[in-house]
């Protein structure tokens, strides 16, 4: 799973780190992201701060187009509480037929070396048994769309550096396949005095050199209509009979 | 669609690489690039029954044009005659290549103290058209063979080694 991060706007509420945009809370030194639900209620009381949050007014931004019961809002504000570990209710207070307000004033925090979250990966926290059924969709598709831009942008550079590696391979074999299918060479392939008794024996047509056992000497046998030119190549200095 | 045209286009590039590569190795490489160098060989050619004593120097520069200079000192072989010093300059050009030989003409030749060599042979010395033809191969990288047929019918081996 990759790494969560704080986005700015990011807010100090108690002990905790909040972005607004990703809906992250630093929690025990981890980053963990809410429920998108959670995460709008959590907004609505930070922009309502330090006015009371009326239930209608949570029904009226979080749940506009749908229906919430009293019971739903309670659970809902039940798990933001969870979440926060706010059990003794310390910081979002809940103000009797009022309405429920945060606490302590959420302080602008500014936070450097934020990088952009790559997996849109809820975590559910570990109170909360049920699978997740409120997800905000347009935040999904944006950081689905970031991750698939970052995997294509890896997967383009590997096709990149692949080709070109391709190339130089290509290169090389053409190179080779001149080399192989070039004319050949102006040798004389120097033989030893076994073969060239054999040579000898047969009919000779193109001149052969024998390397003689002592370094650097040579008999060189040049086959010509008159006969055979043989030339001694010894101590630098060629003769032939 | 977009995926296997970007896979054609690869293929392609890597198809002209293949071209490119064999097209430049024909370029840089030609028949005579093994002869490419300085070379420097000794040999006694035997005139009329006096031999003489041969210092060549041949110089390739460049492979693609296919001509050469070749540099002969002369001198009696037999340090108890009476010495000459005579040289030639002569130029090397190719004129036909055959599977594991390269046929070439001496022509050009330019001497210096020819008198004194011809003195000393017993003939005149031909400087004009192309007067000594030959062969070459190469035994290693660092020698080459010549075969050389002179004007009146002499055969001459050199070997000559490369010269630093």
């Amino acid at each position: 799973m990759a790494q969560l991060k704080l986005e700015p706007p990011v807010y100090q509420i108690g002990e905790y780190a909040y972005s607004k945009t990703s809906g992250v809370i630093s929690k025990n030194n981890q980053l963990v992201r809410l429920r998108a639900k959670e995460s709008s209620l959590l907004n609505t009381l930070i922009e309502q701060f330090p006015s009371i949050l009326t239930r209608e007014d949570i029904v009226h931004s979080l749940y506009k187009d749908t229906y919430a019961t009293d019971a739903t809002i309670n659970q809902l504000v039940k798990r933001l509480r969870k979440a926060l570990d706010d059990n003794q209710r310390s910081l979002i207070r809940t103000i009797p037929k009022q309405g429920y307000m945060l606490t302590v004033a959420p302080r602008p925090l500014e936070v450097k070396n934020i990088e952009p979250i790559v997996h849109p990966k809820y975590i559910a926290s570990s109170h909360f048994m049920d699978a997740p059924n409120n997800i905000d969709i347009r935040e999904l598709n944006s950081v689905v769309a970031a991750t698939s831009s970052v995997n294509e942008a890896t997967k383009q550079r590997l096709f990149g550096a692949a080709s070109v590696v391709g190339g130089i391979m290509t290169f090389l074999i053409g190179w080779s396949l001149s080399i192989v299918m070039s004319a050949p060479n102006y040798h004389l392939d120097a033989i030893d005095g076994h073969q060239l008794e054999m040579k000898l024996k047969s009919k000779l047509e193109e001149p052969f050199v024998v390397r003689e056992a002592i370094d650097n000497e040579l008999t060189l046998y040049f086959p010509r209509e008159s006969g055979i030119v043989v030339c001694q190549f010894k101590e630098e200095l060629t003769s032939c009979k | 669609m977009q995926i296997a045209i970007k896979r054609c286009k690869i293929v392609i590039i890597w198809l002209l690489c293949v071209l490119l590569g064999f097209s430049v190795h024909k370029l840089v490489s030609t028949p005579t690039t093994p002869f490419v160098g300085f070379w420097k060989g000794q040999s006694i050619v035997d005139y009329n029954g006096k031999q003489v004593h041969q210092h060549v120097q041949l110089i390739v520069d460049d492979a693609n044009n296919e001509m050469a200079r070749l540099i002969v000192q002369f001198e009696p072989f037999k340090k108890t005659e009476a010495g000459f010093n005579s040289s030639t300059t002569a130029s090397i050009k190719i004129i036909k290549r055959q599977n594991h030989q390269l046929t070439f003409s001496i022509s050009d030749m330019s001497y210096s103290n020819k008198e004194a060599l011809e003195n000393y042979i017993g003939r005149s010395l031909p400087t004009e058209g192309y007067v000594i033809s030959g062969q070459g191969w190469t035994i290693d990288k660092n020698t080459i063979v010549l075969f050389l047929t002179l004007g009146f019918g002499e055969n001459m081996g050199l070997v000559l080694q490369r010269s630093t």
